[in-house]
């Protein structure tokens, strides 16, 4: 705690001492799932995805409303914020950019033209870009705000660590790519989190899975989640799933023994080009041609859907047993777009590497507002850092805005709607059960929104 | 009932699984998982007795087949390979949906739901009353709650909708 402003009461000249605690606000945005949270003093205050007041799934633009929300629940102005922490370093990035463009010349042209232009104009002027999106959420003092850009994977790793019950844990972040990491193994240990080894770009197990995503018909980036519910309508006693991953293994990614991967790039696009596979290369690996969406899921398609989900778990479960050898830990927590892969989880879990595992639920890009802002507390301004005993320090993650009696209200009249309203919610939960009870579906609306792409309480029946 | 919720309310691929929301102290009678998962972030199987013997092609059989042949008490939840991911729901974090599953379960003896996200494909999850009013209404969904207002679906005026709502949000 510190002196945060004085202000003068007038002509009584008496002055009130205001003491606030430590605010920081953390943003993620212009890539996709863009967010804003607000901590104070390391504790969550606030959280919320952009797209969920903008009603545009995987919302990329600045969160606007989302910073408006999470400052207005926190009470705060900007000018009151300790510093604003952006989850990525845009110099990194567009270096990589830079760099593979080379690398890869002159192949990567069109990709290259196609990115360029908002590299240039967004992220290399991005301290200024932020400070214009900002004035859209409110008046404030651009020469007092304190910004601060810790890299992409020590956000994602601090998502995980420092929410995290542990005093101390291995921290294993997997994604598609960040600046040049794509994975990154860490030890947390109190305030403090260190980064161990690092897989780099264009290496990268998110992107592998992105690639079969695409490849099977499905949308890079949030179709994952359906590939990873089609994996188990392949068969698994079949020869093709065999058959399909023993090609992957010969011919796509070389997996060593520490969990590091080497895919060989003569079979991606993603470096150069728009698309992410070389579909002729890849019809004649498999066999057949690359699924277009909303066709026909055949058999096949869910089979190469096995055989990429398995090669997946092996990965994972390699790198975390890596990471059991560098730290020695009992306990791990998890972040990154990979990290969502639950059936992964599962496996990684049955195996008792680690006793204990715990997983930042918002483990893609929208939790990186979240890492940013408390890599901000407990690595630049070296706060110690607080476990309180419970589950976790996520409050299970219903962090997001609520609503009143008043606006339930105020939308019933405007959509003249019948409604019986209960003075005591047990009578109403006893109801329910019954209307549950015969079959009825139920939409659930109640509390604090929750953080992250999972609904903790949506509709059920 | 995987499929009308599919089809009927998400209007998303038949093929997608459900996930079960459990009472935390429940969850080792159900699934082979003997820690929590608040965050519906790891599956686990489902009880080796609570499974229903499958047929000797089960493997072999075309997808939909597959899909809708019985393999568990809790057939909505258990996906193809016996595998659900799990929600384990907590006292502390989420005091209103625990009574709501206790409630459930004081009836019918099973402290589990199966619950998905409040939306149609394509459409970001639920924020205001109105958000979710609009989606209750578009869909075949027969009850909403919000804080303790409680809509019948039978009850409601026909929601005036200016076009094709289905065109609102792209597919994802």
């Amino acid at each position: 705690m510190f002196l945060k402003r004085l202000v003068n009461l007038g002509s009584s000249f008496k002055f009130a001492l205001q003491f606030l605690g430590m605010a920081i606000l953390g943003i993620s945005a212009f890539y996709h799932d863009s967010a804003a949270c607000v901590i104070v003093d390391g504790k969550i205050v606030a959280a919320a995805q952009e797209e969920r007041f903008t009603r545009k799934k995987h919302d990329p633009g600045f969160p606007v409303e989302a910073t408006k929300y999470c400052l207005e629940y926190a009470g705060l102005n900007i000018d009151e914020l300790d510093a604003l922490v952006f989850y990525d370093k845009p110099l990194l990035k567009f270096e990589r950019l830079l760099e593979t463009y080379y690398g890869f010349a002159p192949k990567g042209l069109q990709s290259f033209m196609m990115s360029m232009p908002v590299w240039l104009k967004e992220k290399m002027f991005l301290k200024k870009l932020i400070k214009e999106e900002l004035a859209k959420v409110g008046e404030y003092d651009k020469n007092k705000l304190k910004m601060l850009f810790p890299e992409h994977h020590l956000s994602h790793a601090a998502s995980a660590y420092y929410p995290s019950p542990y005093e101390e844990a291995a921290v294993l972040t997997i994604d598609g790519v960040g600046e040049w990491a794509t994975a990154s193994i860490c030890h947390g240990k109190g305030k403090d989190l260190t980064i161990l080894k690092e897989l780099k770009f264009p290496h990268s197990l998110g992107l592998l899975y992105s690639a079969f995503t695409y490849y099977l018909g499905f949308k890079v980036n949030s179709g994952e989640y359906k590939l990873m519910g089609l994996a188990p309508y392949g068969n698994p006693d079949g020869e093709n799933v065999k058959r399909f991953k023993k090609i992957i293994l010969e011919n796509l990614v070389d997996i060593k023994d520490d969990g590091s991967i080497w895919l060989n790039q003569e079979y991606f696009n993603y470096a150069t080009g728009l698309r992410m596979t070389q579909n002729d290369k890849w019809a004649k690996l498999f066999g057949f041609k690359v699924r277009e969406g909303e066709t026909n899921l055949e058999q096949i398609h869910c089979d190469l859907g096995l055989a990429i989900q398995q090669v997946t778990e092996e990965v994972v479960i390699k790198m975390a047993t890596e990471a059991k050898r560098l730290t020695g830990s009992d306990n791990l927590c998890l972040a990154g777009g990979v990290a969502l892969n639950c059936v992964a989880n599962g496996k990684l879990q049955r195996t008792g590497i680690f006793n204990n595992i715990f997983i930042q639920p918002a483990a893609g890009d929208a939790g990186g507002a979240l890492g940013a802002a408390l890599a901000a507390y407990h690595i630049y301004y070296g706060k110690e850092r607080m476990v309180s005993g419970a589950m976790d320090e996520m409050q299970g993650s219903y962090l997001g805005p609520e609503n009143s009696d008043k606006e339930v209200e105020l939308m019933a009249r405007k959509y003249k709607s019948t409604f019986i309203k209960y003075q005591n919610f047990d009578e109403l939960a006893k109801e329910l059960a019954t209307i549950l009870a015969d079959g009825n579906v139920l939409g659930w609306h109640q509390g604090r929104m929750e953080f992250g792409p999972r609904a903790l309480g949506g509709v059920v029946f | 009932m995987q499929k009308k919720l599919n089809l009927k309310i998400k209007y998303r691929e038949s093929f997608r699984p459900f996930a079960p929301s459990v009472l935390a102290e429940d969850c080792t009678k159900h699934f082979e998982h003997n820690t929590t998962s608040p965050y519906m972030l790891i599956v686990a199987d489902v009880n080796k007795e609570k499974r229903s013997p499958l047929p000797p092609n089960y493997n072999e059989l075309p997808l939909m087949d597959r899909l809708y042949t019985k393999r568990s008490d809790v057939q909505a939840i258990t996906h193809l390979d016996f595998s659900a991911r799990i929600q384990t729901v907590h006292k502390e974090t989420n005091p209103r949906y625990y009574k709501l599953l206790e409630e459930f379960k004081a009836k019918t003896g099973y402290g589990m739901l199966v619950n998905t996200s409040f939306n149609v494909r394509g459409e970001p999850i639920v924020c205001t009353p109105e958000d979710s009013y609009r989606c209750f209404m578009r869909t075949e969904m027969d009850y909403l709650v919000i804080n303790n207002f409680l809509f019948s679906k039978k009850e409601q005026p026909a929601l005036k909708d200016k076009g094709d709502w289905r065109k609102e949000f792209a597919l994802d």
